[in-house]
């Protein structure tokens, strides 16, 4: 029961952030982004920082752990659909509301056998 | 979009919200956004309201078809360019039969730009926009100078003018001669790549904007005043007033609400000071000048993210710096150049060039961008 208690609050705190985003018109992925981690033993809220040098998307998630710095992350954006390693994580996501300052990236992540869904918002 | 328009909203509810659908009125932005010019439209009815503001007026008017009548939203330019053209309030009022021919919301909500307005009773064309640049004198006027000698970016015996009527109001490489049309969307959008050497996550979400008709623009989403070169580019104008004794030149932007950027030329540096203007990004960035000759020359870094910077929508970061010379060759001409450095969004610095054309005896329209939201 604790769990999607505090899950659904940290979807409201993201929600009601994601109201306030911030403006960011340049590389899509660059910010802060909070939401969702589905099956995650640690919690089920993940926060993701994530920045843009002009070569590489660098930056931190944490699923609920210590923070784990990225160590690849490769953004397509003939369809925008990212894919970030960090730590023994493998995330692939997509993102939803381009265009908006509070997008999202919704998609799964695998850490050997456990995984799940997850979508992030940016703040 | 709907908070920057809530008070034209509010207004038309009362005539015409359940008449004409849920539809909440736009800030001005680009007109293909909202409206699909592939859809002409010719209506004939009798006018019942006319909503005389900022950012697009509103005429309402009923148009009869056999035994139905259905109230449409006739869109129109700002009051600010239809007064410059002769028009008023009550140029047109309740009960006056027109015709109207333009294009139709791409919503199927009975909306209409208005390209053509006429008064069916007297056949006289209204609310058309007549603002061509003033014409040029048959020999060049000499370049205003001050009593140093120097090169004056504004008058000099402080009467009214401002630069305007932008020879490109797109930013583009110099070569690149792509094809945009007047609210800078571009005619083929395979021409994307051609515009700026563009990183591909760049090219990406220009294209995405250009294929969104720009509606996303923060500019005319939320009233932002434009940054970055794209400051002459607005069909508003600037203003450079140049405070010689202090070493600083105010840009003066006659768009967004009238805001300003300054180019110090007292000798700081583009870093920020720990007294308070740090080294956070800023929407303007930092601007330090210098002259060479009759050349303002003006280096400008640390922008933030928060704008556009172009009116087609090519995106930067805030890697981006820029070089910016001005030159005032005679008294009517303006010519800028700015080398864009932005290795976070473009594989290589490239430059554009355009000129402006001075507009004498008058000031900056009156346009405030906050009226939207009164």
């Amino acid at each position: 029961m604790r769990l999607p208690i505090r899950g659904l609050f940290i979807l409201g705190l993201a929600s009601g952030l994601a109201s306030f985003a911030s403006a960011q018109e340049g590389h899509p992925a660059k910010g802060s982004w909070i939401g969702e981690w589905k099956g995650n033993s640690a919690g089920e809220s993940v926060l993701m920082v994530m920045n843009w040098d002009g070569q590489n998307i660098t930056g931190i998630i944490n699923p609920g752990t210590d923070n784990l710095q990225i160590s690849d992350a490769q953004l397509n954006p003939a369809d925008w659909t990212i894919h970030i390693a960090a730590g023994d994580y493998v995330i692939d996501g997509a993102f939803a509301r381009l265009e908006l300052p509070n997008r999202s990236i919704v998609g799964t992540w695998k850490r050997g056998n456990d995984g799940g869904d997850f979508e992030i918002v940016r703040q | 979009m709907k908070a920057a328009c809530f008070s034209l909203s509010r207004l038309a509810f009362g005539i015409g919200a359940l008449l004409l659908g849920a539809t909440a009125a736009q800030a001005h932005h680009p007109i293909q956004a909202k409206f699909d010019p592939a859809q002409q439209q010719t209506l004939n009815g009798i006018v019942t309201m006319v909503d005389w503001r900022n950012p697009h007026a509103h005429v309402f008017m009923n148009v009869t078809n056999g035994n139905e009548t259905l109230n449409w939203a006739v869109e129109l330019e700002s009051p600010v360019i239809l007064k410059d053209s002769g028009w008023s309030s009550d140029t047109l009022r309740p009960g006056d039969a027109i015709q109207v021919s333009g294009i139709v919301a791409r919503d199927g909500t009975r909306q209409i730009w208005g390209n053509d307005v006429t008064m069916t009773a007297i056949n006289r064309q209204v609310y058309n926009v007549n603002n061509p640049a003033p014409s040029r004198p048959l020999a060049p006027r000499p370049t205003p100078r001050w009593p140093d000698g120097s090169v004056a970016l504004g008058t000099t015996d402080g009467g009214d003018g401002f630069w305007s009527f932008p020879s490109a109001i797109v930013l583009q490489e110099d070569g690149a001669n792509v094809s945009f049309d007047s609210d800078a969307i571009l005619s083929e959008i395979s021409d994307a790549s051609k515009v700026a050497p563009m990183q591909p996550w760049a090219l990406a979400l220009f294209t995405h904007r250009q294929e969104r008709h720009l509606q996303d623009d923060p500019m005319y989403l939320n009233c932002k005043a434009p940054g970055g070169p794209r400051q002459y580019q607005s069909d508003l104008g600037f203003q450079l007033l140049e405070d010689k004794e202090n070493g600083r030149i105010f840009v003066l932007m006659g768009s967004g609400n009238h805001n300003y950027r300054i180019i110090f030329l007292d000798g700081r540096t583009t870093t920020g000071s720990v007294s308070g203007d740090d080294d956070n990004p800023l929407y303007y960035g930092r601007s330090i000048g210098h002259w060479e000759g009759d050349t303002l020359v003006v280096e400008t870094k640390g922008f933030n993210e928060d704008f556009w910077f172009s009116n087609g929508g090519l995106p930067h970061t805030d890697l981006l710096s820029m070089e910016e010379r001005f030159t005032r060759p005679d008294a009517d001409t303006l010519q800028y150049n700015v080398t864009i450095n932005d290795p976070g969004a473009y594989t290589r610095p490239w430059s554009a060039s355009w000129t402006m054309q001075w507009v004498g005896g008058k000031d900056m329209p009156p346009f405030f961008c906050q009226n939207n939201r009164q």
